[in-house]
């Protein structure tokens, strides 16, 4: 498949360019431009119309991507602009149009509509015209996009591929060379399934033989339940009909423990109001002892009363007799210091004789009234105290008569009874009514307790049922993900063996290619692709890598040679198109390099862009049949032309 | 000048305050309520009786507003006298010989009676002196 025709209007600095590659001898075509004059922007364009991109950075801002594509003489255009590139391709059955048009309306950079369309004249005459989809389709058939770099690309590219990806891009070319990213995906999708399996599966988890104990158990406990309750009902049953018979025969007859019991009591109760009458009689005592003198001493008090009312009035008023005795024997007023008269001294000694008492008797006898008053309160109190005190110990009193005639009766009881016998039967009758009550008490307790876990033995085998289901879903599910850990270790194994054969058909194609075309047939002895996807350039004498050491035009050769092997590996048979094939090679490395273009030009179409160095006079000779365009700019115009030059 | 006190005859009656049914019947009893209930009774009985010795039993100190109030009021109806509250020896003198003549009807009650007895005697005389009030 080659390049027959390219037409380029409007896109960029390109307004209306078409460019025949007319088939010579060797099937190669040099593009010949200096820096910034459209030589990216053709690779460009030949990109974007097959894959609506481009890949390639611009290195002149002026021309930057940021900007619309459309033609600079355009960018204040009056009327509606349309941008095509159209790729005219010969095959040996078909011939093929590829044309992307971008529509532009007047006065306006931004695009209202983009579309390729393929159009395909068959070997029969028919024309086939696809738009949409089925046109990128048709570009699959040319050169897909994803190995688009190995037959549109930047010379740089050849130098610098083995020093930036390295091994990765090796193995990323070749794991696409070998069509396996359908056994990927399924890999993939068979990974998730796997993981899927197994979450599953681990949800599930059955836990039979937990369950199974958890049964075992709870039937061996119901069991021996079973056998308490029966044996429990017996001993019940038993009791009852005891205690029944007993009940007849001690009918009417006393209980002696319960007598016993009851004479205690009411021993009790006596010790209780016999401490009560003794603590009372202790509280009459010393009320009556407290008591006693004011009471025996009544008359004593009373003729003292009286006393003191009689002599009332015989009371001195407070005059210090003392005083009036020592002014009768001085002759004078101790007060005032005047002599006494006679008549003074007639009164002083009339008025000692007429009070019997002095004052400080006088004050005595008065200090005495309030006691008296005090002892006649009590003396009044005390017969309603102490009857008081009587009635309540003989209260106390009758409370024991009481006690002691029921302690009596109690006793009566007691007498004529062969106590030992009776004892020990009312012992047994209590005996049996205990095992009784407690036989009728435990009986439905174990009732509910055998109904619940007969309930959860019922739920564990519902568990049970559920959980043998679930463990077939585990099981099935676990086949599952063994299924798909098989299959996807085949698989990886499949992928691994496919690019291997990849690997050695590319090994063997690059190894054949470089060492047919290298021109220093001494210094390397092979080329290989290790199991790391290294490239290796072997060199004869150390045997080692020898790659970033060989010449630029030696690495160039390399990458050109693999990219060949892509060529063939990938059976697309496009033309190459190289940008700046020998800039970064020179002199004798130069026109080797040339001379191996020139050389799988006789197999391939092969198109390439050069600047004016580096189709240097060295260089000139070799390709000099090969057709030569110009890329020349149209100052006035801001556009660029190519024509082809002779 | 020494204080006053009130004395009793011999350590044999001192005993039988200490050890006495009816005089130490109720707890924390003081000697000096016990000297007037002695007093009470020998008064009650109308008789005094001159101490055979002189053994002290209770200083002025001791004696409360109350017992002192009982020891006058029977020295002024022994005397008829009221001066004689001014006389507190002689006050005391008198009580002291009644509380003999009471002190000697307590032990005669106390010997001739069961233990126990002799609180219920004692107790159903002051009762009795009671009703005929």
């Amino acid at each position: 498949m080659r390049i027959e025709k390219i037409i380029i209007k409007n896109f960029r600095i390109y307004k209306d360019v078409e460019i025949n590659f007319n088939q010579q001898n060797n099937d190669i075509h040099l593009l010949i431009g200096k820096n910034g004059m459209g030589k990216t922007t053709f690779l460009n364009a030949i990109n974007w119309c097959l894959y609506n991109k481009e890949p390639h950075s611009y290195k002149d801002s002026n021309s930057s991507s940021s900007l619309p594509i459309l033609n600079l003489s355009h960018i204040d255009h009056k009327e509606d602009v349309d941008i095509s590139v159209e790729i005219k391709v010969s095959s040996k059955n078909s011939k093929l149009s590829f044309k992307r048009v971008e529509k532009y309306k007047a006065n306006n950079s931004t695009p209202y509509m983009n579309s390729l369309t393929v159009e395909e004249k068959a070997s029969n005459g028919e024309t086939y015209r696809y738009k949409g989809e089925d046109a990128n389709l048709m570009v699959d058939t040319f050169v897909p996009e994803a190995i688009r770099e190995f037959f549109f690309f930047d010379g740089e590219q050849l130098d610098t591929y083995f020093e930036d990806q390295k091994a990765d891009n090796v193995k990323n070319n070749i794991f696409m060379l070998s069509h396996i990213d359908v056994l990927d995906n399924m890999a993939d999708k068979l990974n998730k399934r796997e993981s899927y399996y197994k979450k599953e599966a681990g949800k599930l988890n059955p836990d039979i033989d937990d369950i199974v104990g958890e049964i075992q158990d709870l039937e061996t406990s119901k069991s021996t339940q079973e056998e308490e309750l029966k044996e429990l009902e017996k001993q019940t049953n038993n009791a009852f009909d005891i205690w029944n018979k007993l009940n007849v025969e001690l009918s009417g007859i006393p209980d002696m423990d319960e007598l016993n019991e009851e004479r205690n009591t009411k021993e009790a109760e006596l010790d209780k109001v016999n401490n009560k009458i003794d603590s009372k009689r202790e509280v009459i005592q010393e009320y009556t002892f407290n008591s006693s003198a004011v009471i025996l001493l009544n008359n004593a008090i009373n003729e003292v009363e009286g006393i003191l009312e009689d002599i009332d009035d015989e009371l001195p008023p407070a005059i210090d007799e003392e005083e009036l005795r020592k002014s009768l024997g001085q002759g004078k007023c101790t007060s005032c210091d005047q002599h006494l008269s006679d008549d003074a001294i007639t009164y002083i000694t009339n008025l000692l004789n007429d009070y019997r008492l002095s004052s400080m008797e006088s004050k005595m006898l008065l200090n005495l009234k309030t006691p008296i008053n005090t002892f006649k309160r009590d003396i009044s109190n005390y017969p309603k105290q102490i009857n008081s005190y009587v009635e309540l110990l003989n209260n106390l009193f009758d409370e024991k008569d009481k006690i002691e005639l029921e302690l009596a009766d109690i006793e009566k009881k007691f007498v004529g009874r062969d106590d030992e016998k009776i004892v020990s039967k009312f012992k047994k009758l209590k005996k049996m009514k205990q095992i009784y009550d407690d036989g009728r008490d435990e009986i439905p307790r174990i009732r509910v307790s055998l109904e619940n876990m007969e309930k959860e033995i019922k739920r564990l085998y519902k568990k049970l049922e559920d959980a043998k289901i679930d463990s077939e879903v585990e099981l099935e599910l676990l086949g599952k993900q063994k299924i798909c850990h098989e299959a996807i270790e085949i698989i990886n194994h499949t992928m691994k063996e496919i690019m291997d054969i990849t690997k050695e058909d590319i090994e063997e194609f690059t190894r054949t290619t470089f060492f047919n075309l290298i021109w220093k047939q001494e210094t390397y002895s092979n080329i290989e692709i290790d199991e790391d996807y290294v490239l290796k350039l072997i060199h004869k004498l150390t045997n080692d890598n020898a790659i970033g050491s060989a010449s630029a035009a030696e690495r160039q050769l390399v990458a050109l040679a693999f990219t060949l092997g892509v060529h063939s590996i990938s059976g697309f048979k496009a033309p190459l198109l190289i940008d700046t094939p020998l800039a970064r090679v020179s002199d004798d490395n130069r026109v080797n390099f040339a001379k191996v273009l020139l050389e799988i030009s006789n197999d391939k179409q092969m198109i390439l862009i050069l600047t004016p160095d580096e189709f240097s006079e060295n260089i000139q000779p070799i390709f000099e049949k090969a057709p030569k365009f110009e890329i020349e700019i149209l100052e006035e115009e801001y556009m660029t032309n190519i024509v082809e030059v002779e | 000048m020494a204080q006053l006190r009130l004395n009793i005859e011999s350590d044999d009656i001192l005993k039988f305050y200490k050890g006495s049914e009816i005089l130490n019947n109720m707890a924390q009893v003081e000697r000096i309520d016990q000297f007037v209930v002695a007093m009470a009774v020998g008064y009650d009985l109308g008789s005094k009786t001159p101490l055979n010795g002189t053994k002290s039993l209770i200083l002025e100190s001791s004696i409360s507003k109350d017992n002192l109030a009982l020891l006058n009021i029977v020295a002024i109806a022994d005397t008829g006298d009221v001066k004689i509250i001014s006389d507190k020896k002689q006050v005391f003198k008198i009580a002291e010989q009644y509380a003999n003549t009471g002190i000697k009807y307590l032990q005669n009650i106390e010997r001739s009676s069961q233990y126990g007895e002799a609180c219920d005697k004692f107790e159903e005389s002051v009762n009795s002196a009671c009703e005929d009030l």
